[in-house]
């Protein structure tokens, strides 16, 4: 046993060695902006604007790396060749009357269909429809392929790596069963009656190597929640002392330490579960902090229409990107 | 919800008042129609307990007294509604408000 | 956290009582503990929750809840700034004819024409006045158009005209004009009779009871009573029966012993509501002494009384005053004015000027615009300015500031500027009354008259 630990020590340690000769990867950081992503080249911190119609909210991309997809308004999706850096489809999830309202979007394993969350209003006659879905749709047109009612309050959703189950998460955690000809809920892990309240926008689950980890705060505790894609295990980490004030955490791409982010960056010790550091952000209310894959740089935005880079040891600030348009989170997506 | 026997509602104004603190005993609850037993009838992306919008800024830093996140993220109201701002919305009724300004500090002039 | 009272006030009944919330003008049925830890508070701040006792904590809860216990450093809510030129006109009241057959010795209007020369209102004045009415009368869509007077049957011309006006303004301009007119009830002849019923006009007929206390103040102008003359008159209003008509009584002090008897006889005569008002003193002789404002008291409580117990048998006893008080007691409307004199609501002479209300008509300092130039904004404000003047600070500390809103701008008027009396000379009647309202409230409520109270929040409201 101890053997193998060792042999385990040993190939960490040549990784390091090795990749330290040249670039370990390329970083690119896609803002979340109003009609725009604009993309961020870690290297050079230099800027490319995207146009897109409408705000965007999610952004996955394809294990290959070659496609990038977007939610704008809620309910277009756009799909962004990452070669080129353009747009090359646009579609509209509204169909059958529904108006719809997209919150998770995550990929399928196929390649060719995607699963959504969402809250759909429809008004028929005098009456107005309004209920919460979780959807198979086919990437080429948006086509619903399968879709099932669950809990209101879903915000995100998260796709094991399987392909038989998918996790969505609003009020509590709901375990969907894909399996089958039909999705069906087939467990519900609490979280709400324990007083555990989570806001489950921001979860970088696939920065995170495919770890989920929205932060929840119980009556005089933070908590960190995380549902590895990889593996299904979900894990609640107790983080010691008072609350931070987060819309979201990451992980340090060593896992040793996890950033936090609302009005300040908070930096935790996981080995401990503590938090070792906060300091009010240069650029003020920001929903996410992305660290460079080498662990150096943490990119803080946005919110308004800047990027702060800090030093991710000494946490002073290197510099402040100053962005073309306002935007929400930052995604990064290491080449 | 003994204090019904000491004191107790006579005309609607009173009953419209004990309405009012029976909402405040609550802390955390989901909003239920008490009809389909569905338990959340809130649409996500609005305030939950502990978003802040609602809060201001206790520091003497930019925006000051003001709701924490609305300054830096004035289209976040717009978009779908983090903040309750007063602002356009941009799902329902203002869908293009991001197209004529999506950069506040360099557009805003640019709103009609 | 620190807590500081509420303006509250409790009234006794029974063990426990009946709490009034001041601001919100909310009425909670309490308990005996709960009163007895209100009167240890009264004066001093509430107690610490920590020296308390479970049960009383649980008081402290139920009042926190009820407002009535509020966070400490909770300021008073100013009043709202009522700015009249943003509020739309929707009452008004046409002075038809400022002329009268009849010379009440009481009469507020010296002799029906206000002071000035007798004159009656053109028809083509009446249908500008209409026609000024809908103009300002905004988004609202009720409006209320009164025909008063004088005697505004002596111009039947004019009400013609004025009705005639009212219902093609209905008609075009998406509005509905409620018409309603106030009649000594001596020239309610079978065509003024046909007239009023054509135009569904709704009638009050001023009448102060028995022929010998009626004849006492409403007089011809020869001296003689007219009672005789109505009641032959009024079989022929009642047959006609578009609509409820009500007997509005004006006592003199010396006749307040018997208000019930008045009461009773109009109800007899056939008037389906009665509605009883002291005569206001326009000169020292009407003022009343302690003893006869006692008996106007106990006159109301006795009414009262009868009213509850007309209640548990399911029937409402028609005292207009009683069922106007019980009404907004029962939804809990708070004023923060006297009334809408300015605010909503206009008198109009018979020359066409603007009056802040009907009893100042005639009185240059309130006259607030005519009718070609529209009502005036900044006169009504600094009409309504100088007679609101001084009433705050009277106000402040009485517990019924938000039921009365500082009473009658022309009451005031009449005993501080004409009579020289110090402000406030009515507030202890005022306050008596109110109180006798909120006991009868609970009453009711306690006797369940729910189809009443129904019918009193329809009333509130409309």
């Amino acid at each position: 046993m101890k053997r193998c630990q060792y042999l385990m020590l040993a190939v960490t340690l040549s990784c390091l060695v090795f990749s330290g000769g040249k670039a370990l990867a390329k970083d690119l950081i896609f803002t979340q902006g109003y009609n725009a992503v604009e993309v961020v080249d870690t290297d050079t911190d230099q800027l490319r604007y995207i146009p897109v119609d409408g705000f965007v909210r999610e952004i996955v991309w394809s294990e290959d790396k070659k496609w990038l997809y977007l939610t704008t308004r809620r309910h277009t999706i756009v799909k962004i060749d990452l070669q080129q850096m353009k747009v090359v489809k646009t579609f509209d999830a509204n169909r059958d009357g529904w108006k719809r309202n997209i919150w998770g979007f995550v990929l399928a394993n196929d390649g060719q269909s995607a699963y959504i969350n969402s809250i759909d209003r429809k008004v028929e006659g005098d009456e107005v429809l309004v209920r919460p879905t979780v959807s198979q749709i086919d990437l080429k047109d948006g086509r619903v392929l399968r879709s099932m009612t669950p809990p209101w309050g879903v915000a995100s959703l998260t796709y094991l790596k399987d392909g038989k189950t998918l996790y969505a998460l609003g009020l509590d955690l709901y375990k969907i069963d894909l399996s089958q000809k039909e999705m069906e809920l087939v467990d519900t892990y609490p979280l709400f009656e324990q007083q555990k309240n989570i806001l489950p926008i921001w979860h970088f689950t696939q920065e995170n190597g495919g770890v989920f980890m929205s932060n929840y705060y119980a009556p005089d505790y933070m908590g960190l929640l995380s549902i590895d894609a990889n593996t299904g295990k979900i894990e609640e980490r107790r983080i010691k002392g008072p609350p931070v004030m987060a819309y979201s955490f990451i992980y340090s791409p060593d896992k040793k330490k996890a950033y936090g982010i609302m009005e300040d960056l908070a930096v935790i010790d996981l080995q401990t579960d503590s938090v070792i550091k906060t300091l009010p952000n240069a650029e003020g209310t920001s929903y996410s902090v992305i660290p460079t894959s080498d662990g150096k740089k943490l990119y803080v935005g946005a919110g308004g229409s800047t990027i702060t880079v800090y030093d991710a040891q000494t946490l002073s600030v290197l510099k402040v990107l100053q962005l073309q348009a306002d935007s929400v989170a930052l995604n990064r997506i290491a080449f | 919800m003994n204090s019904r026997k000491r004191i107790e509602a006579l005309n609607l104004k009173a009953r419209a008042i004990e309405a009012l603190a029976e909402g405040e005993q609550r802390s955390v609850e989901p909003l239920d129609d008490g009809v389909s037993g569905a338990s959340l009838k809130m649409p996500v992306g609005c305030t939950t307990i502990f978003d802040t919008g609602w809060e201001t800024n206790p520091r003497s830093n930019f925006p000051i007294g003001n709701c924490q996140s609305s300054a830096r993220d004035y289209l976040g109201c717009a978009g779908d509604c983090w903040w309750p701002a007063q602002n356009p919305d941009g799902l329902t009724n203002n869908p293009d408000m991001s197209s004529v300004c999506n950069n506040i500090a360099r557009d805003w002039r640019e709103i009609k | 956290m620190p807590y500081q009272w509420a303006d509250h006030q409790v009234f006794p009944a029974g063990e426990g009582g009946v709490l009034l919330g001041v601001d919100q003008g909310s009425l909670f049925l309490i308990d005996r503990e709960t009163r007895e830890l209100l009167a240890r508070g009264q004066g001093s701040a509430p107690p610490d929750p920590a020296g308390l006792c479970a049960a009383e904590r649980e008081i402290m809860e139920g009042l926190l809840d009820a407002r009535i216990l509020v966070s400490a450093g909770s300021g008073k809510r100013p009043a709202p700034e009522i700015d009249p030129a943003l509020i739309p006109l929707t009452t008004m009241v046409l002075e038809v004819a400022q002329d009268c057959n009849l010379r009440c010795r009481y009469c507020y209007a010296e002799g029906g024409s206000y002071g000035g020369p007798a004159r009656l209102l053109e028809p083509a004045l009446a249908r500008r006045a209409v026609e000024r009415l809908v103009e300002e009368s905004g988004d609202r869509e009720r409006l209320t158009l009164i025909l008063f007077g004088g005697e505004p049957l002596l111009n039947l011309a004019a009400v013609e005209a004025a009705a005639q006006a009212a219902q093609a303004l209905s008609r075009d301009g998406g509005k509905r004009i409620f018409l309603s007119l106030t009649t000594n009830g001596t020239l309610l002849t079978p065509e003024a009779v046909a007239l009023l019923k054509r135009h569904r006009i709704a009638v009050s007929v001023s009448m102060d009871g028995p022929a010998e206390l009626h004849d006492a103040n409403r007089v011809g102008v020869d001296g003689e009573g007219s009672y005789a003359r109505i009641v032959s008159r009024l079989s022929g209003l009642f047959e006609a029966g578009s609509a409820p008509v009500a007997a509005r009584v004006t006592l003199v002090p010396q006749q307040w012993s018997r208000v019930e008897e008045v009461f009773d006889h109009l109800l007899g005569l056939g008037f389906q509501e009665v509605g009883i008002s002291p005569a206001s003193p326009i000169h020292r002789a009407l003022l009343a002494d302690a003893e006869q404002e006692e008996r106007l008291f106990e006159s109301f409580a006795a009414l009262a009384a009868r009213f509850v117990r007309e209640a548990s048998l399911g029937r409402v006893l028609p005292f207009g005053n009683l069922i106007d008080l019980l009404a907004r007691l029962h939804v809990g409307q708070t004023k923060s004015v006297a009334c809408g004199a300015g605010l909503g609501y206009l008198a109009v002479d018979a020359g066409g000027s603007f009056y802040l209300c009907h009893r100042l008509t005639g009185e240059e300092e309130f006259r607030v615009g005519t009718l070609e130039s529209g009502p005036d904004p900044r006169s009504i404000g600094s009409a309504l300015k100088r007679l609101g003047a001084g009433r705050e600070e009277l106000c402040a500390g009485c517990w019924a500031r938000t039921l009365c809103g500082g009473g009658c701008h022309y009451e005031n008027h009449l005993r501080e500027n004409r009579l020289g009396l110090p402000a406030g000379s009515s507030c202890g009647f005022i306050r008596r009354w109110l109180q006798l309202g909120i006991e009868t409230y609970a009453e009711l409520r306690a006797g369940g008259a729910e189809p009443l109270l129904q019918m009193l929040e329809k009333r509130a409201k409309c």
